[in-house]
């Protein structure tokens, strides 16, 4: 059987990298709530394209840069 | 622990009470079989009903009101939708299997008693707003929130 393919992040590396951002900030400007950021800075949601990209563009980096896909055996 | 969190578990513990309620009025002899002479039990379960219903409309203006600072968003919507999905699934298996139970129980006998009629109605109501809270609970501790 093929391995599982899950969307893993690197947000709160980005997120402190590229702005002075908070958690709370972020998830205000992308219209999401900060348990949401918190669940995706843990790798424990996957998020929707539409805020991937929203988050993407507030942070001014690539969604590839941001998201990825990763192997879990 | 978010406010969205803290409703859930309210709404779960005031439906596992009315859950429990509703397990001990209908184990309590002859609450079955003479269901029509029980009038104090109806108006029992029928206050425990509109306390789970009161409470959920109490959480709902409690949620609605700007004050607060609610917000709901796609996560929020996935868990509560998974949620019920989940809760969907189980309710159908188990007024299923209580069919069919009563069916086999009363299958000689040609009646069957109306007590059970309300005990599934009753009991479908208060484990669909059970199931939904605790596996909204579930969804919301897998993510660690």
């Amino acid at each position: 059987m093929g391995n599982e393919i899950k969307i893993a992040n690197n947000l709160r590396q980005v997120r402190r990298a590229k702005s002075n951002y908070t958690q709370q900030e972020l998830a205000d400007i992308v219209d999401c709530t900060r348990q949401t950021i918190i669940a995706l800075e843990q790798n424990k949601y996957n998020p929707s394209l539409a805020l991937a990209l929203k988050i993407s563009r507030v942070l001014g980096a690539k969604v590839e840069e941001i998201f990825f896909l990763s192997d879990v055996e | 622990m978010s406010k969205l969190m803290k409703v859930n578990i309210i709404h779960t513990v005031m439906w596992g009470m009315v859950a429990v309620g509703l397990g001990v009025i209908f184990s309590l002899s002859n609450t079955i079989s003479s269901w029509g002479d029980n009038r104090t039990k109806t108006v029992l379960l029928a206050i425990l009903f509109f306390g789970g219903f009161l409470t959920d409309f109490i959480l709902w203006q409690y949620e609605k009101s700007k004050k607060h600072g609610f917000r709901r968003d796609e996560r929020d919507k996935k868990v509560q939708s998974e949620a019920v999905f989940k809760s969907f699934t189980i309710l159908i298996i188990y007024i299923f299997v209580v069919s069919v139970v009563l069916y086999t129980k009363y299958e000689n006998a040609g009646v069957m008693p109306v007590g059970w009629v309300w005990f599934i109605a009753y009991s479908t109501i208060a484990a669909t707003n059970l199931l939904v809270g605790v596996f909204a609970l579930i969804g919301y501790k897998k993510q660690g929130l």
